[in-house]
């Protein structure tokens, strides 16, 4: 019994240090907000700089959605991050 | 409330006994929850970081398309929008990727500083492109474009803080972006439209595309739906994935648990002997099957959490990024909430619970022990 008392200490310390490591990194992340707005309006898209390997993929937002396809007609998806994030939808 | 501290004590006493099983099974639970936690903890990570900063980002793009491709569009084809009292600025904008073959990487060129009369034009550079290229204030750097070397001249580089956004960015003069480019003078890449109702865009985009017949529009609020469909839908299958470890595990389980050993059932059958009730047993078990699920799954969560928040996701940052050789890395911040946690929880701890007290139940409860 005393050894499951040790134990959920031991993971409530390890709890509480990860509350604190979070908020600590999240009121960072909060701090630098607008800095980051003000990089996405220079930039011009909130796309995030992911991956720079194919424009489809660094920009998905301003790209249409056949891409990967015109680019590269009857090829494999070469890269993996294909898989994660598609172009968005065109308006009405 | 000392009966339970007897029972639990009991339910210790016993995973003790099978100490190799105990831990064998929190670490299988530790290592399931941990992969799927990650991917949760990703993905929520980066739509916070996408939902913070897409405010920013114009309120309509419109492109021409050519042979279903986005190409140049005259600067001044949707200059008649700007009197539209619901459209407050239109802007052609010049930007594009600029592959630089020194670092083998894409660079994204914008046009968007103020236009300079020096030789070299002034550049401001992302943070992973000014360490790739070791840039600092003040260097001049020449890039090979099909009119030749165009120079620019650093004067600031961005900080780590916007990696994410710019850090394969190159901003520069509309003429330095416009030469490295090849944009030809009077053509823009594409036109931003600022609204100031933005319950007008339908209908602006409507116009727009009246004036460039075929023109793609972008809607900033289509941007948000279709980011937030994406992170939905590759998340769940990243997911999706990782159900298969857990029905494997849960299946496991279910045959180590159902197929209660002699010296489970003696000792079932001694403790009823004893004078045990069903009930007994029961909570017996239901302690057994906590300890272990609470302890594998806290301790997955508490792995998921340090693997990506302060290891940075090594493995699951390489398979993100891909082939790219200029990025922002994985650098979050932690975005977790309440309810991801408990129905990580309940996903694992509730299935484990389960499967360890209906088999203890139907044999303490069948008599066949005794």
């Amino acid at each position: 019994m005393r050894r499951l008392g040790l134990a959920a200490l031991v993971m409530l310390a390890l709890i509480v240090a990860m509350h604190v490591h979070g908020s600590a990194r999240h009121s960072a992340w909060q701090d630098c907000v607008d800095e980051r707005r003000s990089a996405v309006a220079r930039v011009g898209f909130s796309d995030l700089a992911l991956s720079s390997s194919a424009r489809w993929l660094r920009a998905p937002s301003q790209t249409e959605r056949s891409a990967p396809l015109s680019d590269g007609p009857i090829a494999f998806d070469t890269d993996p991050a294909g898989a994660l994030l598609g172009p968005v939808e065109e308006a009405p | 409330m000392k009966r339970q501290l007897a029972l639990l004590e009991f339910a210790l006493g016993s995973l003790r006994r099978r100490r190799g099983r105990s831990v064998a099974l929190v670490a299988a639970l530790a290592a399931v929850t941990g992969l799927y936690a990650s991917g949760v903890f990703v993905v929520d990570a980066l739509r916070a970081e996408v939902a913070s900063t897409v405010e920013a980002a114009p309120s309509l793009t419109v492109q021409r398309l050519v042979a279903g491709r986005p190409s140049l569009i005259d600067e001044g084809a949707l200059s008649s929008l700007a009197s539209d009292p619901a459209v407050r600025s239109v802007r052609g904008r010049v930007w594009g990727f600029f592959y630089a073959s020194a670092i083998e990487a894409n660079i994204v060129v914008v046009g968007g500083l103020a236009s300079s009369s020096e030789d070299a034009a002034p550049a401001v550079v992302g943070h992973g492109l000014s360490q790739r290229l070791a840039l600092h204030d003040g260097d001049r750097l020449a890039l090979g474009s099909p009119d030749g070397p165009v120079r620019v001249q650093i004067a600031d580089v961005r900080p780590g803080v916007t990696a994410l956004h710019d850090t394969d960015v190159l901003e520069t003069t509309p003429e330095a972006a416009r030469r490295l480019l090849g944009v030809p003078a009077g053509q823009v890449v594409d036109v931003a439209v600022e609204l100031s109702r933005e319950e007008e865009a339908s209908v602006v985009a409507e116009r727009a595309i009246e004036l460039v017949p075929g023109a793609r529009v972008i809607e900033r609020s289509a941007m948000v739906r279709a980011y937030d469909l994406t992170f939905d839908g590759r998340g769940g299958l990243l997911n999706a994935l990782l159900i298969p470890c857990l029905a494997a595990l849960l299946l496991l389980g279910w045959e180590r648990f159902t197929g209660l050993g002699p010296e489970e059932r003696k000792e079932i059958a001694v403790l009823k002997s004893c004078g045990w009730h069903t009930s007994d047993v029961l909570t017996c078990r239901i302690y057994e099957s906590l300890v272990i699920a609470l302890g594998g799954a806290l301790l997955g969560l508490l792995g998921a959490y340090a693997y990506v928040f302060v290891l940075d996701a090594p493995g699951l940052a390489s398979v993100l990024l891909g082939w790219s050789s200029l990025h922002g890395g994985l650098h979050l911040a932690p975005q977790i909430d309440a309810a991801s946690i408990l129905s990580l929880l309940a996903l694992v701890v509730l299935p484990f619970v389960a499967i360890g007290v209906v088999p203890a139940w139907r044999a303490a409860a069948s008599g066949r022990t005794s």
